[in-house]
């Protein structure tokens, strides 16, 4: 029979044994919770992006109508209001900006503006096309508020398959023809109000997104993610090179792809009077 | 008793000292007890042993509402169920044969049987049923009051009393067996 320290000796090595066995369990059970939490976690991201996706990109069936509802509230910033109608172009390198006039006078600051926006996809006897009609706002709408925009969206057949898939915000696929850009006496492009951004960024290839309340462009659309060769600067002051832009006040994005090569610089004031610069050479 | 409570506590605050204390005092008459349920000294032994490895890990909580004895013959006795019922769910001996296997080979050398008539004693016990074995340890040996055998054994002290008269009388049986006369087991 052993002494009483021979088993005091065993007690301790064998409880010492079951607690570390109990420990490494318990490290076990924690390591595969970790992972099974993050395999969770992924599936639930990959089915929140999958429904994004689905959202963003809805398959219509030929013959029916999809109809978009997108209300957004907008808030004006006050800054905007005082902005210049054009940038002074005086200085030597002035000929590579182009500027935007301003909105006319007499606007109300807040509000509600609605947009609609029917699109409907003709028979397969215009394969050319959709047609979209995009009423351009009024002097008096208002800059602050709920803006509603409404697309309608008619699929013709699967005669044109092609044509049965269409993206919420894939730019249009016409340009309205009274919507070209006029021009700065330096020759650069100049636009004013959504629907003439909306040709400008066509003009220049590119395409474009809205997100939370501001556009966006987007070189490519293979990438996905709407936002990642874009970004944003939070006032002009941090615009280095470039003091002719210095004029302009307000959320100003800097959209441009990874070598600052053919950077555009876009502001805009609630979606409503965007002033849209070319910016050549932003390093 | 009370030395042995503090002994515990002072082992719950992280002296391990203390636990050894304990072992020294309890590792002969719980290793006997359990030998009660099991009949066989050396794994009797190895189950005191893990019921004071339960004690080192678990540290369960005593309440002090029995003596510390009570409490840890308690523990012994739960850990020797456990483990007589992973042995019967293994099906490898029914637990008669194993008190048949386990011949008096152990020669105990502990306090408890120093007397002669204590070692006779035990020998005679340990061909009895395993209850009467355990209750008959318990009484005699470790001279606990019915109460606080009907607490280890889990019974009521009437049960334990009926109990500790049948195994008495069956005790006398062996012993006028092996030739042994005018045993007085009261």
């Amino acid at each position: 029979m052993k002494t009483y320290l021979e088993v005091a000796q065993d007690v301790f090595r064998k409880g010492d044994d079951y607690l570390q066995q109990k420990e490494q369990k318990r490290n076990s059970i924690k390591k595969g919770a970790a992972a099974g939490f993050l395999a969770v976690l992924g599936i639930a991201a990959f089915g929140l992006l999958k429904q994004l996706s689905d959202v963003k990109n809805p398959t219509l069936m030929p013959g029916t109508t999809e109809s978009v509802h997108i209300t957004e509230n907008i808030q004006a910033n006050s800054d905007n209001e005082e902005l210049p109608a054009a940038i002074d172009t005086s200085d030597a390198d002035s000929s590579q900006i182009t500027t935007t006039p301003h909105q006319t006078s007499n606007e109300p600051t807040s509000g509600t503006k609605n947009i609609e926006r029917d699109t409907t996809v003709p028979p397969e006897s215009d394969q050319e096309r959709t047609t979209k009609t995009i009423p351009h706002q009024t002097s008096n709408e208002p800059t602050t508020g709920t803006r509603i925009i409404e697309r309608d969206t008619t699929v013709p057949s699967e005669s044109d398959p092609e044509r049965t898939t269409k993206k919420e915000d894939e730019p249009p696929t016409s340009k309205p023809s009274t919507d070209s850009a006029p021009t700065t006496p330096s020759g650069a492009p100049s636009y004013s109000g959504s629907a003439r951004l909306r040709t400008a960024l066509e003009e220049n290839a590119c395409g474009w997104i809205r997100y939370n309340g501001a556009y966006y462009l987007q070189d490519d659309w293979s990438n996905g993610n709407a936002v990642e060769n874009c970004e944003r600067i939070g006032s002009t002051s941090t615009v280095e090179g470039n003091p002719e832009l210095l004029g302009l006040t307000g959320d100003v994005f800097l959209v441009t792809d990874d070598n600052y090569s053919g950077c555009l610089l876009l502001r805009t004031d609630a979606g409503r009077n965007i002033v849209f610069v070319r910016v050549p050479d932003v390093k | 008793m009370d030395n042995d409570a503090s002994s515990y506590r002072r082992f719950l605050a992280g002296d391990n000292n203390a636990l050894v204390e304990i072992i020294r005092d309890y590792k002969d008459g719980l290793t006997f007890f359990l030998n009660g349920f099991v009949n066989d000294l050396n794994l009797a032994e190895e189950l005191m042993e893990d019921t004071f490895v339960r004690l080192y890990t678990k540290k369960p909580r005593f309440s002090g509402k029995s003596s510390f004895k009570t409490w840890l013959y308690g523990i012994g006795r739960n850990i020797a169920r456990e483990h007589l019922q992973r042995e019967r769910k293994r099906k490898t001996l029914p637990l008669e044969d194993h008190a048949e296997l386990s011949d008096d080979t152990y020669e105990p050398e502990s306090s408890f049987f120093r007397k002669q008539k204590n070692r006779d004693l035990y020998r005679a016990m340990r061909k009895l049923k395993p209850e009467y074995h355990q209750v008959l340890w318990l009484y005699f040996f470790e001279s606990l009051r019915d109460k606080e055998i009907a607490a280890i054994m889990h019974k009521s002290p009437n049960n334990v009393n009926v109990l500790l008269h049948r195994a008495k009388k069956a005790l006398k049986t062996q012993l006028e067996k092996e030739g042994y006369f005018n045993e007085n087991l009261s």
